[in-house]
């Protein structure tokens, strides 16, 4: 069940009228656990035990370090807890990997083993789910969050159906604590989800779901296509991750308002970022805050020497990298990313938000290169995220780069706009509806766009216009959203 | 929470106000009655009015392209109605689609895609609702799988209607089908149901089309089951009204057949380990050369259909299939 298909709405309305016919917090959690479970069933209905097994450890992990007197209980407690999180995500994400590292090491040295390699089905979710029942644990042994003996509430808050499958992230002191309370509805904020979730599925299916035949059909060529046009397929991948990623965080964060559930952002205007910290800042918040929190600042964040600061930095990203995926690419992926936080990192300059230029044009040109850069930076890195090798990674970027003064390839872009006869958003009208969505994001960016303060009735026609570029553009072919492969 | 449902439910009766406009431009410019999806209704009529003893075939386009159905009248006998739909509506609705209609005596041949043993058992909405589109009453024979199949693709159905409405395609669509060269028109098919406005053209199957296959469909163990159970339950069905029913495998292309070896194998193992009545014919039987082929690998020429009829009758007055008492076997 997509987010994008009707069958969702139906759910949500379902979950919805239940939910608040029920009224009570109790009931209330009941629907939001049944929902949950029913939504991930219909992914794949095996893996439902592990994460209701999940949800159980760390509930009853958390009521025990409520009740153990001795640190070394606690301990204990929080080491099972960790152990089978990421035994399970090692098990289920990283037997292969490691098996195969294993082997190239063995092989370095002359010793010939022969690699046992699972055919594992990776359970849908399992790294978003996982890290929010470490973060409960963690912050109930830090004494951070209170532990519920409200076992409903905790299901709920494990299997809240919008961020099941691909987050954000919501820690316990964020959601789990709506949930242990009674809700009222909000007129406002449920206003507010409907546009999230509006905006949200325009993102994804306007967007991300005409630049992704670009995409594939490049990066499946690489070795055939010049370089401008694997310069333009990795733009567009950028700007297609982004809506795709954003959009469906948009629209769980939009459903759960509706819900009366209020989550944090989980992406303020990214391609906006004046160096990468700032980016990564702005980027799949709720990860790169439980990196932080978790993996960093326990490392020692920016305390000690540079090289230890270094390490810091660089052992983060390498773990985020892995956490995406278990391969190469991502580990590169993660380090490069790293290396271009390091800056920050080492000389401790903030990356402030950017600023508002102040009417002085050389300030405004200023963060317009800066924007640029970081922006050509992020791409580049895109490359090792999409590429589906190490190699393939690498042929692009050469081909990138020897290719980028071969001026006459560049018109060779023109050969892309039109990659499938069936899709109605191609050519010129996508590059017009990306820059016009590009414009957009930059307004919402510094709230030149108050939705709010207009008349009610241009408000309704922006949404029935809206609702019909959906409807009008939305593609044949139904594409999961890029996300679920973590 | 009550001005929020009032405000929303105002919002979505202004939404359903402007889509009754769409709709209504939309009917205005589609040319219901001559295109080919129009068919439809001339097959349900021939179901139902076309007399006894009668031979009903069951399955997707591969019957519409490569059946011809005066030959098979002439040399058994039996009274044929080819009802060959659209490999997107799903060998479930296939099926029940035909249920009521079934007789004492009938010969029911069925000759399902491949893909009917993966993910196109429940069809697929765009096509379901196409069906709907023509003949309304067809929604009797969705099954469950159907509904959801169709809601699942709400939102793309309607973005064809409205790009259909937008782009007015109504005038294009009008003249494709006065085009002769096309063969995808109403008029294009005899009393039978049997697509006929083909057979003068070449072929013209590309190389590339070949690569799409079988083994694209997810075809799945399960998958595989549930089409066959869905079968033997359906000639139970038959075996209770005193019809008969034979299976019969889709023509395809040798380099199809070659490269999709593994899945076509897998899916004909098990029809003949379980199917519980008899099948016809081998899928090696089935793989013909690619310049039998007009536009799609289950979509024979004229040639093509003239041969895969031949074997069919063949087949059948060996079962005994055969009130004419010709001596077909001499052929």
């Amino acid at each position: 069940m997509d987010f994008t298909t009707p069958t969702f709405l139906l759910l949500l309305i379902i979950t919805f009228a239940l939910y608040w016919l029920v009224k009570r917090k109790d009931p209330q959690n009941l629907v939001l656990v049944v929902s949950g479970y029913f939504f991930y069933a219909t992914w794949d209905s095996r893996f439902g035990l592990l994460l209701l097994f999940t949800s159980l450890l760390d509930y009853c992990v958390g009521l025990g370090l409520a009740r153990a007197k001795s640190q070394n209980l606690r301990r204990g407690l929080l080491a099972l807890s960790i152990c089978n999180g990421l035994g399970t995500l090692a098990f289920f994400k990283y037997f292969n990997f490691f098996i195969e590292g294993l082997h190239l090491l063995t092989s370095s040295v002359g010793w010939h083993m022969d690699p046992v390699l699972l055919n594992i089905i990776l359970p849908v979710g399992i790294s978003f789910y996982t890290f929010k029942s470490l973060s409960y644990t963690i912050d109930v042994y830090r004494r951070q969050v209170e532990p519920t003996s409200d076992l409903a509430a905790y299901l709920a808050y494990m299997a809240f159906f919008p961020q099941l499958l691909a987050g954000p992230i919501d820690r316990a002191g964020q959601l789990l604590s709506q949930l242990r309370v009674e809700r009222r509805f909000d007129y406002p904020l449920a206003v507010a989800g409907c546009r999230q979730v509006l905006w949200g599925l325009f993102k994804k299916m306007v967007i991300a779901d005409h630049l992704a035949p670009i995409v594939n059909l490049v990066y499946a060529q690489a070795a055939t296509r010049p370089g401008p046009q694997l310069l333009f397929a990795t733009v567009c991948f950028a700007f297609q991750i982004y809506c795709d990623f954003s959009a469906y965080s948009d629209i769980a964060i939009g459903t759960g308002k509706l819900l009366g559930l209020e989550s944090a952002p989980n992406f303020v205007y990214p391609y906006f970022s004046q160096s990468p910290a700032e980016f990564w800042r702005r980027w799949h918040i709720s990860l790169t805050s439980w990196f932080r929190d978790y993996v960093f600042f326990p490392l020692g964040g920016v305390r000690g020497s540079r090289a230890r600061r270094a390490f810091n930095v660089l052992l983060t990203f390498l773990l985020s990298g892995l956490w995406h995926g278990a391969s190469w690419n991502f580990l590169l992926w993660g380090g490069i990313n790293g290396i271009g936080v390091l800056p920050a990192a080492l000389w401790r300059r903030k990356g402030k938000p950017s600023a508002k230029p102040e009417g002085v044009l050389w300030l405004s040109l200023q963060s317009l290169v800066k924007t640029l850069l970081t922006f050509s930076f992020i791409c580049l890195t895109w490359v090792f995220f999409r590429a589906p090798n190490l190699s393939t990674a690498f042929l692009i970027l050469g081909k990138i780069f020897t290719g980028a003064l071969n001026i006459p390839a560049y018109y060779s872009i023109v050969e892309l706009s039109h990659p499938y006869p069936d899709y109605p958003l191609a050519g010129r009208k996508l590059i017009i509806f990306l820059l016009g969505f590009i414009m957009i994001e930059w307004l919402q960016k510094d709230r030149r766009l108050n939705w709010d303060s207009w008349p009610r009735s241009v408000r309704w026609l922006a949404y029935h216009g809206v609702i019909f570029l959906i409807i009008y553009f939305g593609t044949h072919i139904i594409k999961q959203f890029y996300y679920f492969q973590f | 929470m009550r001005s929020f449902l009032r405000n929303l439910t105002f919002f979505f009766f202004v939404h359903l106000c402007l889509w009754s406009l769409v709709l209504w431009s939309y009917t205005r410019q589609r040319p219901f009655d001559t295109e080919v999806g129009a068919i439809v209704n001339d097959k349900q009529e021939l179901l139902e009015k076309q007399p006894s003893p009668r031979i009903i075939l069951i399955g997707g386009s591969n019957l519409n392209f490569g059946i011809r159905s005066p030959e098979i009248e002439k040399r058994t006998g039996y009274h044929p109605v080819n009802m060959g739909l659209n490999i997107g509506d799903g060998l479930a609705f296939m099926l029940k689609n035909v249920r009521s209609s079934l007789r004492r005596g009938d010969v029911v041949v069925i000759s399902p895609e491949y893909e009917h043993f993966g993910d196109f058992y429940n069809g697929k909405g765009e096509f379901l609702y196409a069906e709907v589109e023509h003949r309304p009453s067809m929604i009797r024979a969705f099954t469950v799988g159907n509904y959801l199949e169709m809601l699942n693709k709400g939102h793309l159905i309607a973005g064809s209607i409205l790009r259909y409405t937008v782009e007015r395609r109504g005038d294009i669509i009008r003249q494709y089908l006065e085009n002769k060269e096309n063969p995808y028109r109403r008029d294009a098919f005899n009393q039978y149901g049997d697509l006929v406005g083909h057979y003068p053209l070449a072929f013209r199957l590309k190389k590339s089309e070949q690569i799409i296959g079988p083994s694209k469909s997810q075809v799945t163990p399960a998958k595989i089951q549930r089409a066959i159970n869905a079968l033997n339950e359906f000639n139970e069905e038959c075996r209770k009204r005193d019809a008969q029913v034979f299976y019969s495998f889709p023509p395809v292309p040798q380099e199809l057949f070659e490269n999709d070896a593994t899945v076509i194998k897998s899916i004909a193992s098990e029809l003949q380990r379980q199917l519980q009545f008899t099948i016809l014919d081998t899928p090696e039987e089935m793989a013909f050369p690619i310049e039998n082929f007009y536009d799609g690998y289950y979509h024979l020429t004229g040639e093509g259909s003239e041969r895969r009829t031949n074997l069919l009758i063949n087949k059948l007055t060996g079962r005994g299939i055969n009130s004419a008492g010709d001596d077909t076997t001499a052929r």
